[in-house]
């Protein structure tokens, strides 16, 4: 399975491999308008490469025309998309989605998915098209429910690779483009992907090079770093000196724009709890960003929105402590690897429960 | 693997040196244990008294360096923690085979023996009459067995130790998890350290009106309670973390080597209190000085643990 | 007596039997000397190679078939990327290529400008780089020895490269390494991935290796396990393992050498023994004079103890002072080559000033136990000299 993923997921990115989906330029129909028109608004990948799988939608008198169905649901979460349109693999053109016949999960690659949609006007060719590559013949309804049951998994998936290309594209963007110029704020990928290009700020790359840098540009800055913990920083619960043990440091930063370390999340626990037994005269509400170190990328995220186990085998300088992470499935991962008991949001880290840890 | 590190080669090369010149001793101490009488007046007892300075004088030097030969034991093992895996530092290396613990108890138990041998040479020679002679080789017939069984130990302990097999390292060894209260007698934190200082106070009261018995006793316990204190308390003050716990770690440059300190002076402290309750039947000035290096070498060995723990609470107001 | 009488007597007696004592210490100091110059050099290389080997990433993933290590597909990077814990994946790509007029061999090393590399120090270098220039030139850069190499050879500008295809690639010279890429080895040739791949036959989808970085060194072993458990034909090195085999090789040589010195330190305490066995017929009237004022053997016995001491410590000082000045100030020749091995074109490590305690303490134990062992018992010998029978 995951063989055949990494297959399609490259053919997705890699803009030498020869793809079904893709038509020359010029048969291709494009019904969106704008400088980005050549983008899919979604993702910002190249139509003409991901032709055979578009669909598009009018919206307040605006076509957008997206690469996939995933991206036409991911782009109007709360529309009515009984309206929209699909190219017809036999003859590239146009129609409604209404009028198509999908055929789901043939061994062709999809777009944005492992579990590949195509359409097509006829029956007749759905079916030839099923004898020959396989797959289940079905309406809109089961191509949007198709896509909607694999979208959680589609969505981290892509997430994956865009934080893989985002680390390409930084690189990319210092060493090729015009790093001086001024770039206006980007909202998606499409959007930088037609300014780079626009602008030739980045002289002549291919398609893939300046997706990469595209992703890199519309991603949100300065986001994950670790924790900056100065040397003389002690905690304030116990009094060690946090920069001995910066994979466990966590931080809350006041709205005087004050910041205490603490040497891991039971002890900031411990003060967000009860400041005044450490001898500082804050209240909860004064503690506006909390900060914890995530356990696999040694950075520092959101203490409030991130996810901890409990009970696993892993030790902090404190003894046990709640590990921090990023998303669930981090979490479910180490507290399989780790022998965790619980996986637990910020609200359920109660006193009791911190205090259960010290025992 | 004997070739673990340059030190293992040291050690070993030292230590049969050492070993061969006790064995030139022992040739030359048996006929005097067996005909050393000092009122004699014949050529054989005059040959015997040139040939004791002898064998004292080789004693003496090589007992010397085994002293010298311990901590430099305890650096060896440190250094192999790095080749053995899983181990931090010496306490994973010594859990490494069956010989290490008991072999650490050897060594510290013939440094016992040494010091004793070396006061009562002392004594023997000050005196006119040499009143000692006899007893101090018969300690050394004793203390050359240990040894000669020591050097065994040391090669079958370091020619065993694996490289690939993983060792429990000191966390786990010491470790809180560990089921139980790993303190003797069930004593709380609190109490332990109430004994400790308890027993510190008896020592002193000991040494200063020289109460042999009393100061046998004390300064036995005191290395015994004191081990626990050092390991269960001081330390977590001296690695500024209180989770870990381990009489091994402080011997590392990470904490300024102060287990040397710690250790040497609790030993030499319980030694000499020992040792000046062993000879006070002899009276004379030795027992006197026995009883302030005692005094001196505990008073050494509180002061230093104390001020770790002020020190912390000074600089971060906590206890931990 | 007064001690500034018996350090003057002390001297005294030093001097008078300086021809006896100046041999002994000359050897002394020469047994010193070799032992630290070898024992400090060690240390320095051990050190500086340590803090090279930080550089490197936790684990390299190498596929392997029966035994013998292949191209890596670059595919499982992904994979491995998947892996939480794993921060970054970077494919290695490089390789020995026989340069035949010199019978060496050069080390090319292919770098992806614009993927993760492989070691910190690549890292830093890449960033360095021109880019631009480096992309749009596709040239190489090369370390001082295959500079050295290729100047002979009047490549200076470029070299032709034979790759296995039969065809050859012109590759012009864009500079050498800079001096800190002396780790990297002497024989290190920089050039683009796809230059690489060409001239070593790596397909383009493969690499040489893979190496992963994992940032928390608690989560190392996880890692390890699933990439086990990834593959089957795997070879997989971790960083901790490549530390302890050095950790080890570096002691085996240690210990060879020390065990051969053993027998110099034998031959050092029996030429000891005899230079002080004998007695000078002025040094037995000296102790005679001695025990006939009233001095008791272990009076003579400490006075002649006291006098080799000084010798052993004078000479265990000026052998550091010379053992030091040797190795960091003249960067040990000879020595350092037992260490350095045969090396394909010579790697130029400098040996920085880094002295240790116990490195003193080990020596100390080794000098001071045969010098003892061997002036014991002409000591003693010589204090029990009976005054009449000197005297006569």
């Amino acid at each position: 399975m995951i063989r055949l993923l990494l297959l399609t997921l490259l053919a997705l990115f890699s803009a030498q491999a020869e793809m079904f989906q893709t038509v020359p330029l010029e048969k291709a129909q494009l019904l969106q308008q704008g400088e980005a028109k050549l983008y899919c608004p979604s993702c910002g990948m190249h139509l003409g490469k991901f032709y055979k799988t578009s669909h598009a939608l009018e919206h307040e008198g605006h076509t957008h025309q997206y690469c996939s169905i995933h991206c036409l649901i991911e782009a109007n979460p709360y529309r009515e998309l009984k309206s929209a349109k699909v190219v017809d693999v036999t003859s590239l053109k146009f129609i409604n989605v209404a009028d198509a016949y999908y055929v789901i999960g043939s061994e062709k690659p999809g777009t944005m998915t492992m579990n590949s949609k195509y359409a097509f006007a006829q029956k007749a060719d759905a079916e030839a098209f099923i004898k020959e590559h396989g797959g289940t013949l079905g309406r809109f309804d089961d191509a949007l429910k198709a896509t909607y049951a694999d979208f959680a998994t589609d969505t981290a998936e892509i997430d994956f690779k865009r934080k893989m290309m985002a680390q390409k594209g930084a690189k990319m963007y210092a060493a090729l483009c015009d790093a001086k110029a001024a770039l206006p704020e980007f909202h998606s990928i499409a959007q930088a992907k037609s300014y780079i290009t626009e602008h030739k700020l980045c002289g002549m790359i291919d398609d893939q090079k300046a997706q990469a840098i595209s992703i890199y540009l519309a991603a949100p800055k300065g986001a994950h770093q670790a924790l900056d913990v100065p040397k003389e920083a002690k905690c304030p619960v116990c009094g060690m000196f946090v920069s001995k043990y910066p994979k466990w440091a966590a931080a809350i930063t006041t709205d005087a724009g004050k910041t205490l370390y603490f040497d891991g999340v039971k002890d900031m626990m411990k003060f967000y709890f009860d400041p005044k037994a450490y001898h500082h005269e804050l209240i909860q509400t004064q503690m506006s960003r909390l900060h914890v170190t995530e356990y696999y990328d040694i950075k520092a995220i959101d203490a409030k929105s991130a996810w901890y186990v409990i009970g696993s085998n892993v030790y902090g300088p404190m003894g046990k402590e709640p590990v921090a992470f990023e998303s669930e499935e981090r979490a479910k991962t180490f507290m399989k690897d780790h022998f965790g008991t619980a996986i637990v949001r910020f609200d359920a880290l109660t006193p009791q429960l911190i205090a259960e840890l010290d025992r | 693997m004997i070739f673990l590190s340059n030190a293992v080669i040291v050690f070993l090369l030292v230590e049969a040196l050492l070993l061969s010149l006790l064995l030139l001793a022992l040739y030359h101490v048996i006929p005097i244990i067996r005909h050393w009488d000092f009122a004699d007046t014949s050529p054989r007892q005059y040959a015997l008294e040139k040939r004791s300075y002898l064998a004292q004088l080789i004693i003496f030097f090589t007992l010397a360096f085994k002293i010298a030969l311990l901590p430099y034991f305890a650096y060896m093992i440190d250094g192999l923690s790095l080749m053995v895996p899983g181990a931090m530092c010496a306490a994973g290396v010594l859990g490494a085979n069956d010989y290490g613990a008991f072999l650490l108890g050897l060594k510290v138990a013939i440094l016992f023996g040494v010091g004793l041998w070396i006061i009562l040479n002392r004594r023997d020679l000050q005196a006119s009459d040499y009143p000692y002679t006899r007893l101090k080789y018969l300690l050394f017939l004793a203390l050359f067995a240990l040894i000669a069984f020591e050097s065994a130990l040391d090669w079958l302990y370091l020619s065993s130790i694996a490289t690939t097999t993983p060792v429990s390292c000191c966390s786990s060894i010491y470790g809180a998890s560990t089921l139980g209260s790993p303190i003797p007698f069930g004593l709380s934190k609190e109490e332990l350290l109430i004994l400790f200082y308890l027993l510190y106070a008896l020592c002193l009261v000991a040494a200063l009106y020289s109460i042999g018995w009393i100061s046998l006793f004390a300064n036995a316990a005191l290395i015994y309670i004191g081990y626990y204190a050092v390991v269960y308390f001081f330390g977590l003050y001296i690695y500024e973390l209180p989770t870990h716990q381990c009489p091994f770690c402080m011997l590392q440059r990470e904490y300024g080597y102060v287990g040397y300190a710690i250790w040497g002076t609790l030993l030499l402290g319980g030694f000499f209190g020992i040792a000046s309750a062993l000879f006070a039947p002899l009276h004379g000035s030795t027992t006197r000085a026995l009883y302030r290096l005692s005094a001196l070498c505990n008073t050494l060995f509180v002061l230093i643990c104390s001020t770790y723990v002020l020190r912390y609470y000074f600089l971060n107001g906590v206890w931990l | 007596m007064p001690a500034k009488r018996l350090i003057d007597l002390l001297f005294l007696l030093l001097y008078r039997h300086r021809r006896k004592h100046m041999g002994v210490f000359l050897l002394s100091t020469l047994i010193v000397f070799v032992l630290l110059s070898f024992m400090l050099t060690a240390q320095s290389l051990h050190h500086t190679l340590f803090s090279a080997l930080e550089q490197q990433p936790d684990f390299i993933v190498q596929k392997v078939r029966g035994g013998r290590s292949v191209d890596t597909p670059t595919a499982w990077m992904e994979e491995f990327a998947r892996i939480h814990g794993v921060e970054r994946v970077a494919p290695r790509l490089f390789g020995r290529y026989f340069y035949e007029p010199n019978e060496t061999h050069f080390t090319l090393i292919g770098i992806d400008p614009f993927e993760a590399q492989s070691s910190k120090f690549l890292e830093t270098l890449v960033a360095g780089l021109d880019l631009k220039c480096f992309i749009a030139e596709d040239g190489m850069l090369i370390g001082e020895g295959v500079k050295a190499v290729l100047d002979h050879h009047h490549f200076f500008d470029y070299y032709v490269f034979r790759a296995p295809d039969r065809s050859k690639i012109e590759v012009p010279i864009m500079g050498t390494l800079p001096r800190e890429a002396a780790v990297l080895g002497n024989d290190a040739v920089l050039l683009s991935a796809e230059r690489a791949r060409t001239i070593l036959g790596i397909a383009h989808d493969h690499a040489t290796d893979i190496a992963l970085f994992v940032p928390n060194p608690l989560e190392r072993d996880t890692v390890r396990d699933k990439l086990i458990m990834a593959h089957f034909d795997t070879r997989i090195i971790a960083k901790s393992e490549l530390e302890k085999l050095y950790e080890r090789l570096y002691n085996y040589k240690g210990a060879l050498f020390l065990s051969l010195f053993t027998a110099v330190l034998l031959s050092f305490m029996m030429i000891l023994y005899a230079r002080y066995q004998g007695l000078h017929g002025s040094e037995r009237r000296e102790i005679a004079i001695l025990r006939a004022v009233g001095w008791s053997i272990k009076e003579v016995l400490s006075l002649k103890l006291l006098e080799n001491a000084l010798v052993a410590f004078g000479a265990f000082a000026l052998g550091f002072v010379l053992s030091y000045m040797y190795v960091f100030f003249l960067q040990a020749p000879l020595l350092r080559e037992v260490f350095m091995g045969f090396e394909n074109l010579r790697v130029h490590l400098w040996l920085q000033p880094h002295l240790e305690g116990a490195t003193l303490i080990t020596v100390a134990l080794l000098y001071f136990t045969p010098f003892m062992a061997a002036v014991l018992i002409p000591v003693w010998r010589a204090a029990i000299t009976e005054p009449l029978e000197a005297m006569r």
